[in-house]
């Protein structure tokens, strides 16, 4: 029993052995700059060099969701398309998660506000367990809403 | 049983034999004739010591030992006195009674004999007479002792290692470096990272190592392809070759002053019925290391632990074993110095940590009879490797992950004329690597070849070598995503016919001369072939292209060796003409004219591969001279010229280098005291025209902003040093007899003497940090 017990455990150490490590991973996006846009808003920004955002705020109304267009730049310009690659995702940090949340969905964002007030947001293209391209921070001004 | 070529031998000593007997007895008609045989082994490390010096003293016949260390001897009588001599071993001399069994002698190692041992070639089990070699002992090692395999044999001719930190270092042979340098442990890959970035470490416990092959030049024929630049090849004996009476057993201390470290390892070998045994292992430990001035390099300390374990049955017609091996380091890559951050390392320094397991089979059956088949030997390694590279704040910046094997089979033949061997050998490995900073795209790489070498002899003082390899090789990548820069991803297959031809000659016993012509190749890395990420080590953002042709280069090597009674030397004059050599050049972007700057990060300049024809020509002297029986003078002296096709200089190349030593010899020990001389390094690639920085740092926001070390020169440097190396059982200083300990070996160096500041040509942050300063170095071995 204890013999076969011994050799038992020598193949599972063996197989586990044999197994690969590290799982195959995709290339990383070689994203330059982000471009983000409002478009029923007629807001469009975009980082400099990844340094800066022009303009440097976004505004946003209180209880108006917002729809974000995303749009990644290779460092020629270009747009990179990322619509296959399903190991890369856009996502939003907050440094107030409080009054704002991202909600990704294919091919844009919704942006949620639940509060007036200021805080500052960047956007990450995540790439299945890290970022692979993060934007600078960018100022966000949530003013009042229309009341009814 | 025995070859048919000792066969020969034996019947030309036997003829020259029985005529003295003839003579002998006709003098008396009483003496009686008997055969005295046996084999001759290394002490050490058990194995069987071939072309050893065997005769009966005051009798005037004698013999060589044949390629499994066996000998026979007609003898006078019973009782003889037996002299035994070879190159590099004390001599053994005894009375022996000649009876039924076999003798066995164990010759040791000599503590007073130099460097330049001729190594064996593992297909033929002959000398490696062709090609510039060295075998370094364990005395040898003990004495160079270092945190790196690659610092240990950087003393031997043509032979230099590329820093980055003391544990991060990789060997170049004759200005080649990376993947053309092929660092093999008992023979097999070792299965690591090492050649694929310049702060990768080779995965080896120096303190466990039984002996080092060094091999400069081509070398495919007999370690695989890929060796261009030449082979090192550490051997452990993981998997035991043969019984051993007694138990055997030896342990090592090393202690230096530049780091504060030191290391400690053991091993223990037996036998028990027809099995033989050993385990053994190290532990090392340092801190950061001191530069000339006091000041220290950050990241630059190290802690690794090694241990094995191996079993094989052992038989008279040969063994079958297994071994398993577990190795885990962790080191840092160099960051600042003197707080500027160096180029080409990471902001807040890099801890990096390897795992390695391996498990290996080897086995060789000596095939009885005197058919044309002499052996059958063969063995397989299978090796489950990972790294992490650990940021500021300890994230994991790349993880690298790899399952490699690699495997051989040799028949070794032997007739008349010829002694050769054919084979099979292969590699396999998976390669992947995640991580924010990664570039390397996983893929599989896997190679199959098969050779053929065979040693002609012709006339008595002649020999002619020949060989043949076909090597099939391919590249698959497992994920074909284009990126930016890299495009066409796709498998790439190699086929390469390459071969050998050599002639040795001797003149006498003190000259021989080798002359050997060999084609090698080399297919691209992964790599060189798809990578696309930042390189923070070369400070670079490096892709590949799949579309790169192997390397075939055409080596040509002449040696000429003399050994007398007052000393030995050796000199060969190389040159080797690579096509498609491969280099990595900044790229420079069209729409602007400038450098192209990385499309990730905007911060490294974008290296791509490049081919183009190489050529390199070197000179490589060492030499032992003793000055009188007491004094003795060691040289190695090695000059390359390596240009381009379009006559601009290769990058990363060597200066010429110049070590001497001169030795006070003694029945106790050796006192040297040494110098190391390298030149200017003067002929650097010129930098491109767009480039931003010049050869003198300037230190931009903490950063080092200077011209990649590629473009720059180096100045000269001289440093001294001296070594006392002390056999305490000679010297009366052994442990007292009822310990059961015969006493041990003790050695006391001191590095760069005079805490010269010097550079190392070969650093990428050379022109920012020194190398290390005044080293005070004490190594002790017991062994019975």
């Amino acid at each position: 029993m204890i013999r076969r017990s011994g050799w038992l455990a020598l193949l599972v150490i063996a197989l586990t052995a044999c197994e690969h490590p590290i799982a195959v991973v995709s290339p990383h996006i070689e994203a330059a700059d982000l471009i983000v846009e409002d478009r029923a808003g007629g807001q469009a920004l975009h980082t400099e060099f990844n340094r800066t955002w022009s303009p440097s705020a976004l505004h946003l109304r209180d209880d108006e969701p917002v729809k974000l267009f995303l749009t990644a730049l290779d460092f020629r310009g270009e747009p990179i398309d990322i619509s296959d690659r399903p190991d890369l995702s856009f996502r939003m940090e907050a440094e107030d998660p409080a009054i704002l949340q991202w909600e990704p969905l294919n091919g844009f964002g919704i942006l949620r506000s639940f509060g007036v007030g200021e805080t500052r947001i960047r956007f990450l293209i995540w790439h299945i367990n890290h970022a692979d391209f993060v934007t600078p921070w960018l100022d966000v001004v949530i003013t009042p809403g229309d009341l009814p | 049983m025995f070859p048919p070529l000792a066969h020969l031998q034996f019947a030309i000593v036997a003829s020259f034999c029985f005529g003295l007997v003839a003579v002998h007895l006709a003098q008396d008609l009483h003496a009686q004739v008997v055969v005295v045989h046996g084999t001759v082994i290394d002490r050490a490390q058990g194995h069987p010591l071939a072309a050893v010096q065997v005769s009966i003293h005051g009798e005037g016949t004698s013999t060589r030992t044949d390629a499994r260390g066996r000998f026979e001897l007609l003898a006078p009588s019973q009782t003889v006195r037996l002299r035994v001599e070879s190159l590099g071993y004390l001599p053994w001399e005894e009375e022996v009674q000649v009876g039924a069994d076999p003798l066995r002698i164990p010759l040791t190692a000599d503590p007073l004999r130099l460097e330049g041992f001729v190594v064996r070639s593992p297909v033929t089990g002959t000398a490696s007479l062709l090609q510039p070699s060295a075998l370094l002992t364990r005395s040898d090692l003990a004495e160079r002792m270092a945190t790196s395999v690659a610092a240990m044999v950087a003393e031997e001719p043509g032979v230099h290692v590329r820093t980055n930190g003391p544990m991060a270092t990789q060997p170049i042979i004759r200005g080649l470096s990376g993947d053309r340098v092929v660092v093999l442990e008992d023979g097999l890959r070792g299965g690591d990272v090492s050649t694929t970035a310049p702060d990768h470490a080779v995965t080896i416990e120096p303190s466990t190592v039984e002996n080092v092959e060094v091999i400069r030049g081509p070398a495919g024929l007999a370690f695989g392809s890929n060796t261009l630049g030449g082979v090192v090849n550490v051997r452990r004996y993981e998997v035991p070759r043969s019984l051993v009476p007694d138990l055997e057993w030896g342990i090592s201390t090393f202690g230096e002053s530049v780091n504060r470290g030191g290391s400690l390892s053991g091993d223990l070998r037996g036998s028990t019925g027809t099995f033989a045994f050993q385990v053994g292992g190290g532990v090392r430990r340092a801190g950061d290391t001191r530069t000339p001035g006091g000041s220290f390099l950050p990241f630059t300390d190290v802690s690794a632990l090694d241990g094995g374990a191996g079993l094989s049955l052992v038989r008279d017609g040969g063994f079958l074993g297994a071994a398993v091996r577990g190795y885990q380091s962790r080191y840092g890559v160099p960051s600042s110095y003197d707080g500027v951050t160096l180029p080409g390392s990471h902001v807040g320094g890099v801890y990096v940590e390897v795992d390695r397991i391996s498990g290996r089979t080897q086995g060789e059956w000596q095939v009885p009879g005197d058919g044309p088949l002499e052996s059958v030997s063969g063995g397989i390694n299978a090796v489950r490797f990972e790294q992490w590279e650990f940021e500021e704040g300890g994230f994991v910046g790349t993880r690298f992950g790899q399952l490699s094997s690699s495997g051989e089979l040799v028949l070794r033949f032997s007739g008349e004329r010829h002694q050769g061997a054919v084979g099979a050998s292969g590699f396999w490995h998976d390669r992947r690597a995640e991580g924010s900073f990664t570039g390397t795209r996983p893929a599989r790489q896997h190679s199959l070849a098969l050779f053929a070498v065979d040693q002609i002899q012709v006339g008595r003082s002649t020999k002619l070598v020949t060989g043949l390899r076909v090597d099939r090789q391919g590249v698959v990548p497992l994920e074909r995503t284009e990126t930016l820069l890299v495009r066409d991803i796709r498998p790439r297959r190699f086929t390469a016919v390459t071969g050998a031809l050599g002639l040795q000659r001797s003149w006498g016993s003190a000259w021989d001369a080798g002359v050997q012509a060999a084609r090698a190749f080399r297919a691209p890395t992964i790599e060189e072939l798809f990578s696309a990420g930042p390189h923070l080590a070369s400070y670079s953002y490096e892709i590949g292209d799949p579309s790169l042709e192997a390397e075939v280069g055409i080596g040509v090597d002449g040696v000429l060796r003399w050994q007398g009674d007052r000393g030995r030397a050796e000199l060969s004059v190389f040159g080797m003409w690579i096509d498609d050599y491969i280099t990595f050049a900044p790229q420079i972007d069209e729409a602007t004219g400038l450098p192209m700057r990385d499309p990730r990060l905007r911060r490294y300049v974008v290296f791509a591969p490049e081919q183009g024809d190489a050529r390199l020509l070197g000179v490589e002297l060492s030499s032992l001279l003793m000055l009188s029986d007491r004094w003795g003078l060691a040289t190695a002296a090695d000059l390359l010229h390596a240009r381009a096709a379009d006559g601009s200089p290769l990058p990363e190349m060597p200066p010429p280098t110049l070590r001497a030593e001169l030795r006070r010899l003694s029945e106790v020990g050796t006192f040297a005291v040494n110098l190391q001389a390298r030149g200017p390094q003067r002929r650097v690639p010129a930098a491109p025209a767009a480039a931003e920085a010049t050869c003198d740092p300037q230190v931009v926001n903490g950063e080092a902003a200077v011209l990649p070390s590629t473009y720059c020169p180096t100045s000269g440097t001289v440093l001294l040093g001296a070594r006392l190396a002390l056999d305490l059982e000679s010297r009366g200083w052994g442990f007292p007899q009822g310990w059961g300990i015969p006493g041990g070996r003790l050695t006391v160096s001191v590095d760069n003497l005079l805490d010269t500041r010097w550079r190392d040509p070969l650093w990428r942050a050379k022109q920012v940090a020194p190398q290390p300063g005044r080293n005070l170095r004490i190594g002790m071995e017991v062994r019975p």
